[in-house]
Order: structure tokens, then C-alpha cells, then sequence
């Protein structure tokens, strides 16, 4: 019978100790440039418009990515007790933050963003300070105190991610053991309350207009949420199994956002030919 | 958001400015900035604010009897926006 650490940081130590480094390499590695791409488009989007809410989530992706690099070095270092505890914690932060800077740019998108792109023709003869006063109107004064709270929520989660670590953590010269394997099982947790928010901003986009590529961007996240659970799960049951699904569906949920960054490359130049067309 | 809505905004209106300019090359070889006014239905005089504009950051060429070209860049840009557009609306954001 083989008894397993009940207090397990890295899940990857489950593969056992020989195949276990190149695996993990292997799948942080591909996990790593498939979030660092999504980052870097996300960052070329941002920095091509300029709109503010879409630089979390470039930030998250990058985020993302690094988690997976020490996801890697945390094994890498797993017979070491002074780095083994401190790499896995920087993990669990860098997912968990990444993650909820993606949650935030969905909360503070535009929701009506093709409405103030398609200007009517009286509208674009209008003076266009006149139509930001209109809009700014509109953007009634309740919206604003909302959108703060939520955002004040948001800070406050991911400033609490850190601050109760470090105070409960470290308050001994070397990381809590036994306790840094809860505060594993307590991310996971928050990592899928977390895709959980997502995915009810996409089900709720997909509601009030539907788009079949936005259905793959719902796939994505259930996906991404559908690792954490499996990572859960892997927690409770020592099985490899679930961690290998986890992995699984974690590297199918990066791959369909890499889909839909050259699906938007791609038809980028069909839709400018069938706009010029139409005229 | 202020900003954001101004500068929102105007890449809407570069864009469908661009578009009208490139639809009147491809059917009359050349464009003529009463026929892009048509296009773009904006006011004469806001088009050739945007003219200006559009040629100061080098996406657009004006030659001496007042035709329009788009440079490489505008082009370009063209392609961005309509990858951005096209991105925003697949992730749904």
C-alpha cells in the first residue's frame, strides 16, 4: 500500500520521482507559452486601443504563465525546505492573482461596446464633447459607486491572497508545511470562484447576443475551472489520474484561446473585405 | 472612461474613414475626398479635420490636386482594428 504526504504541495509529485520532472517540465513549459501568447495579444490589443480594462488581462495571462514556470521549479526544488515551501507558495499567488486580473477586465468591460462604436450619422456630426457629456449622463452616479465597490471587492480579495499568507505563513523562519498545503486546497477554491465570475460574464454576453466563437471562449474558461476542480480533487484522492486530467483540460482550455487569437488574424482581413464590399 | 470613450471613438471613425478611402481606390483607381464624405458620412469639414489628422500620424497621403492614398501604415492599422474588433467580440469582452 503506498501512503501518501497528507500535507502534498506539488500534485506532480504523484507521477512518481522519474518521470515526474520531465512531465512536468513538458506541461509547464507548453502551458507557460500558451499563456505568455494570449498575454502578448492581449497587450498588443491594449496597446493598439488604449482601453484601460483590457490591461489586467494581459497582466492575469503573464501571471499565469510565471505560476507555471514555478509550478516546474517547485518540484524542481521539492527535496529542498527552505525553497520548495516559498516556490509552490509564489505559485498559488501568481494563479490566483493572474486569474482574478482576467475576472477584473470582465468586470469593468464596456457592456454595451458595439453600441458606442457604431456612431450613427447625427452623431458624428455632433460636437464630440457633446456626446461624452451625453454618455457621461447616462453613466448614472449608482453605476459608478457599484462599479467601485466591486472593484474595492476585488483589490481587497487579491491583496488578501498575499497579506494572509505572509502574516499566518511566515510568522516562523520557514513556511507553515501543514499549512501551506490548506491554503493550496483554499486557492483552488478561490481560483474557481473566481472562473465561476468569468463564466457567468460570458453566459451573460452570450445571453444578450449570441456569437459562436464566444462559445469557445465560454469553453475555455469551463475548462480552465474544470482543472482546478480536477486539482481538487487530486488533493483529496492522491490519484494521478484527475491531476492528469487536470492538466488535460487545463492545456485544451489555453489551446482554444490560442484558436481564437488566429481565428481573429485571419478573419480580420475577410471582414474588411466583405465591409468594403457591402458599401 | 472618458478617454477611453474619446479614444474608442475616434479608431471607429479612422477605421471607417480608411475603409471608404480604400473602396473608392478599389472602384475608381483613386479617392476623392467628396466621394470618401459619401462613404464616411461625415460633415466636410469634420472629414477634413480627420484628414489632417490621419495624415500627421502617416496614414494617409494627399497629393497636390487633393487625391487620397493610404500608406502602408493605414493599411496596417486597418488590419489591427478589425483583429481587435474581432477579438474583443470572440473572448466577449
Amino acid at each position: 500500500m503506498v501512503f501518501h504526504d497528507p500535507n502534498m504541495l506539488n500534485p506532480f509529485v504523484l507521477f512518481g520521482s522519474h518521470h515526474s520532472a520531465v512531465f512536468c517540465l513538458l506541461t509547464s513549459a507548453i502551458s507557460a507559452s500558451l499563456a505568455f501568447t494570449v498575454s502578448w495579444s492581449f497587450y498588443r490589443s491594449y496597446r493598439f486601443s488604449g482601453l484601460s480594462y483590457l490591461i489586467a488581462i494581459p497582466i492575469g495571462f503573464a501571471f499565469l504563465g510565471l505560476s507555471f514556470i514555478f509550478e516546474y521549479f517547485s518540484l524542481i526544488y521539492r527535496f529542498n525546505e527552505f525553497l520548495y515551501p516559498e516556490l509552490f507558495w509564489i505559485q498559488l499567488i501568481l494563479q490566483s492573482n493572474g486569474l482574478a486580473l482576467i475576472a477584473i477586465s470582465y468586470r469593468f468591460k464596456v457592456s454595451n461596446y458595439n453600441d458606442i462604436l457604431s456612431v450613427s450619422e447625427q452623431e458624428q456630426d455632433l460636437d464630440t464633447d457633446a456626446q461624452l457629456g451625453r454618455h457621461n449622463f447616462r453613466f448614472s452616479l449608482s453605476n459608478k459607486l457599484r462599479k467601485t465597490i466591486t472593484g474595492g471587492l476585488f483589490v481587497g480579495i487579491i491583496l488578501m491572497t498575499v497579506i494572509i499568507p505572509i502574516s499566518d505563513l511566515t510568522l516562523s523562519p520557514y513556511f507553515d508545511y501543514a499549512k501551506l498545503a490548506d491554503l493550496a486546497v483554499y486557492m483552488t477554491i478561490f481560483n474557481m470562484i473566481i472562473l465561476g465570475y468569468i463564466l457567468r460574464n460570458v453566459v451573460l454576453s452570450l445571453a444578450e447576443k449570441f456569437h459562436p466563437k464566444v462559445v469557445l471562449t465560454l469553453a475555455s474558461f469551463a475548462l480552465l475551472w474544470l482543472a482546478e476542480f480536477f486539482v481538487l480533487v487530486t488533493y483529496y484522492t492522491y490519484s494521478s489520474s484527475y491531476l492528469f486530467l487536470s492538466i488535460l483540460t487545463r492545456l485544451t482550455g489555453l489551446f482554444i484561446f490560442i484558436y481564437l487569437i488566429y481565428y481573429a488574424k485571419f478573419y480580420a482581413l475577410k471582414r474588411i473585405i466583405s465591409r468594403i464590399e457591402a458599401r | 472612461m472618458r478617454q477611453d470613450r474619446r479614444h474608442r471613438h475616434k479608431l471607429q471613425l479612422f477605421f471607417e474613414i480608411l475603409c471608404a478611402i480604400e473602396e473608392d481606390r478599389t472602384s475608381n483607381g483613386l479617392a476623392k475626398p467628396t466621394h470618401v464624405q459619401h462613404f464616411s458620412r461625415l460633415s466636410y469639414d469634420k472629414l477634413m479635420n480627420h484628414f489632417t489628422e490621419l495624415e500627421m500620424k502617416g496614414m494617409i497621403y494627399r497629393d497636390d490636386n487633393g487625391l487620397i492614398s493610404i500608406t502602408i501604415r493605414g493599411q496596417k492599422y486597418i488590419k489591427q482594428y478589425s483583429e481587435l474588433i474581432t477579438f474583443i467580440d470572440n473572448v466577449s469582452l
